[in-house]
């Protein structure tokens, strides 16, 4: 099994609306994989259809090399589940709902669980109803890694944590779950904690991924070259810059002309000077995620698309 | 270690070429040590709250380069090479910038004298006159 | 995975044993005592001759006052109400309240999920139903009109079997609402439609509530074989119609 997760043309309607609408989307084990996306691109509705509570519409998907609609049971019994919403029994106390998870679950590690809920500093036999929201994350994260998964799916698992709770909980996601081997699928509509931990990146809009790659690679390959001009450029070389291979989109002001590139800047900035134009300056610019998300998400498909 | 580790998640810089150009950074003026030793992927992916395969990345171009070596059963070792790719890359950028240098002179209209007795100060100072004292600090 | 179940239900089932022993005992306990009061005060010679009648036969023999106002007529509502209770929350609540996604993320498979439910559910009835019968037991040998053992067990069994046609149609709705209200409300109309058959006269016999009791069966007369066959049949109907209704159900 090469991959953690394997999506292929995935569809799923709610009636009448189609919410994913053909995604396709690798997920390699090992991975930090932040699924970014605004709210109502198809997240949730994608990590739901991986744990078998919604059925897919069209397409497949497998995850751990497992199916998603035929062998659910499977599937679930090898991944830590934390969703979006807090869904853990209120009337429970934190040992009754272990007690619970162990019931269920084949394989149940009670002192990692353990371990965990004392690392949060949680109250070890308290009602689960008496919790805080984000003692509530941090509980069901426990709960999550008791059954000693190869692959964790949260589904926004910091939201409605203040920042120090929340660098914590990342912290710990890193440095326990993902130096242990295990793959970690989160999605989050925060960029910043996205590019904090994550090193592969798949971003979801309207139901489609525009992108999946590994973060780093997307910074090295994806810039802007700033061009300053000695002359006002004319119409007819912006289009010749346009038609440049690895140039994803062009815009100009007065001398200044912003190429954003993807794949060798540096050939494409040396086509660009050997060109006939006088230039006073090349800059490359850096992108970071922020910058990279806003090309993606522009309306238009001037906004590039890369699936790979 | 990581005190002098900063590395920003929000740059527009890959990380691991962050952490890559930081720990050649710090080779460079001294704060590592050839036989000293890195802290392990899991330790640096902790402390610093990144994704243990970009600590993989960054050793792994820093291994490439001949800066570091890992052995089995010791961790990651700092070894200088000074022979080594690094080295070499530093040299070659080293006369980029020298070439630079002399077409900036050129298009701010300096004499030709003038760029030359700058230089030979600078190499007097550098060379010459602190004998033993061999490259920049 | 039935412990969670059961302390989710803890309340229902503790006023449940509250309401249906204090009514019985209400019932067990003041059957001379009302007995002497129409008879002395002579109100019965006021009413109507056809409700003199009634009158009498209602308090001529106790063990057949009993079954009709607990098994027959009071008690088999109060415990209707109790199965659909018990039954409308058991899957809406968990999905408003977000739950559901927790539990059927587990590795365990939604057929047995929905079972252990029902089971819980049903064998938190039968406690209500038997706590309530031997209340009846105790309160009658304490009035001093101790009943038939045998007729009564079954009964209790008859009275179970019947209500559970009731808890299976309240999960059913649980499946298809995510309120409890609605469940409650449609669990108990569709009931009351069952029984109507048996206000026409020559179709008693289909009304589904008429074999939740059996007069002859409780006086230790006879086996209600059909009776707890019917009631049998019908309260499997609904689950087996719910369970791939909830293993289809998108969350």
């Amino acid at each position: 099994m090469a991959a953690a997760i394997e999506i292929e043309h995935l569809i799923i309607n709610y009636g009448a609306h189609r919410a994913v609408d053909g995604l396709t989307l690798t997920v390699p084990v090992g991975a930090i994989f932040g699924f970014l996306g605004p709210n109502g691109a198809g997240k949730t509705t994608t990590i739901k259809t991986l744990l078998g509570l919604r059925s897919p519409d069209g397409g497949s998907a497998r995850v751990l090399g497992y199916d998603v609609a035929s062998q659910s049971l499977d599937v679930r019994a090898r991944v830590g589940y934390v969703s979006e919403v807090n869904s853990l029994y209120d009337s429970l106390t934190i040992p009754q709902l272990c007690a619970f998870c162990r019931a269920v679950n084949r394989t149940w590690n009670q002192a990692v669980v353990d371990r965990y809920i004392q690392v949060f500093g949680l109250p070890a036999r308290a009602r689960v109803g008496r919790l805080s929201k984000g003692m509530k994350s941090q509980l069901a994260l426990s709960l999550a890694l008791g059954s000693n998964p190869d692959l964790l799916i949260l589904d926004e698992p910091t939201s409605g944590l203040d920042p120090l709770a929340r660098h914590e909980f990342l912290n710990k996601l890193v440095a326990e779950i993902a130096a242990a081997g295990k793959t970690i699928f989160f999605s989050s509509h925060l960029l910043s904690e996205v590019e904090a931990v994550a090193d592969w990146v798949g971003i979801i809009r309207h139901g489609k991924v525009v992108v999946c790659d590994e973060l780093d690679h997307l910074k090295q390959t994806q810039k802007v070259l700033k061009l300053t001009y000695a002359e006002l450029p004319l119409p007819a070389e912006l289009e010749a810059l346009r038609a440049l291979p690895t140039v994803m989109s062009l815009s100009q002001e007065g001398r200044t002309v912003r190429l954003l590139a993807h794949g060798d800047v540096a050939a494409l900035a040396e086509a660009i000077q050997a060109r006939p134009y006088a230039l006073r300056d090349v800059d490359t610019v850096d992108l970071n995620l922020e910058d990279l998300f806003l090309e993606y998400m522009k309306e238009g498909e001037h906004g590039p698309e890369r699936t790979d | 270690m990581p005190q002098w580790l900063d590395v920003n998640p929000r740059s527009g810089v890959p990380l691991y070429v962050q952490l890559v150009e930081q720990i050649k950074h710090a080779l460079e003026i001294g704060a590592l040590q050839p036989g000293e030793q890195l802290p392990t992927v899991r330790q640096l992916a902790s402390e610093l709250t990144i994704a243990p395969n970009t600590i993989v990345k960054a050793y792994d171009e820093l291994a490439r380069l001949g800066l570091i070596e890992s052995k089995a059963g010791v961790g990651t070792i700092v070894v200088m090479n000074l022979n080594g790719t690094l080295r070499q890359q530093q040299r070659a950028a080293f006369f980029e910038r020298v070439q630079a240098l002399i077409r900036d002179a050129a298009h701010l209209e300096i004499d030709e004298e003038q760029v030359r007795s700058a230089f030979d100060a600078a190499l007097r100072r550098f060379y010459h006159v602190a004998q033993g004292e061999e490259g920049a600090k | 995975m039935a412990l969670k179940e059961l302390i989710e239900a803890r309340w229902k089932a503790i006023i449940g044993v509250a309401v249906c022993v204090v009514i019985v005992v209400a019932l067990a306990g003041t059957f001379d005592l009302l007995k002497n009061l129409l008879s002395s005060s002579g109100s019965v010679k006021q009413l109507p001759s056809s409700l003199q009648g009634q009158t009498q036969q209602l308090f001529g023999n106790y063990a057949v006052y009993v079954w009709s106002q607990w098994f027959s007529k009071n008690g088999a509502e109060v415990v209707a109400v109790l199965a659909a209770v018990l039954g409308c929350s058991l899957i809406g609540t968990e999905a408003n309240k977000g739950t559901i996604y927790f539990l059927l993320s587990k590795p365990v498979s939604r057929v047995r999920v929905l079972l252990v439910k029902y089971a819980v559910s049903a064998a938190l009835l039968l406690a209500i139903i038997v706590a309530a019968s031997a209340a009846l037991l105790v309160t009658a040998a304490i009035v001093g009109h101790p009943q038939n053992v045998g007729g009564l067990a079954i009964s209790t069994l008859l009275l179970w079997l019947g209500t559970l046609f009731v808890l299976g149609l309240a999960l059913l709705f649980s499946i298809l609402f995510k309120d409890i209200l609605r469940p409650l409300v449609l669990a108990l109309i569709l009931t009351i439609l069952t029984a109507i058959p048996g206000f026409i006269p020559n179709w008693s016999d289909w009304s589904l509530p008429g074999y939740w009791s059996s007069q002859t069966a409780y006086l230790g007369q006879e086996f209600p074989t059909k009776a707890l066959i019917i009631c049998l049949i019908a309260a499997i109907v609904p689950v087996v119609v719910a369970i791939p209704l909830f293993q289809k159900q998108a969350y």
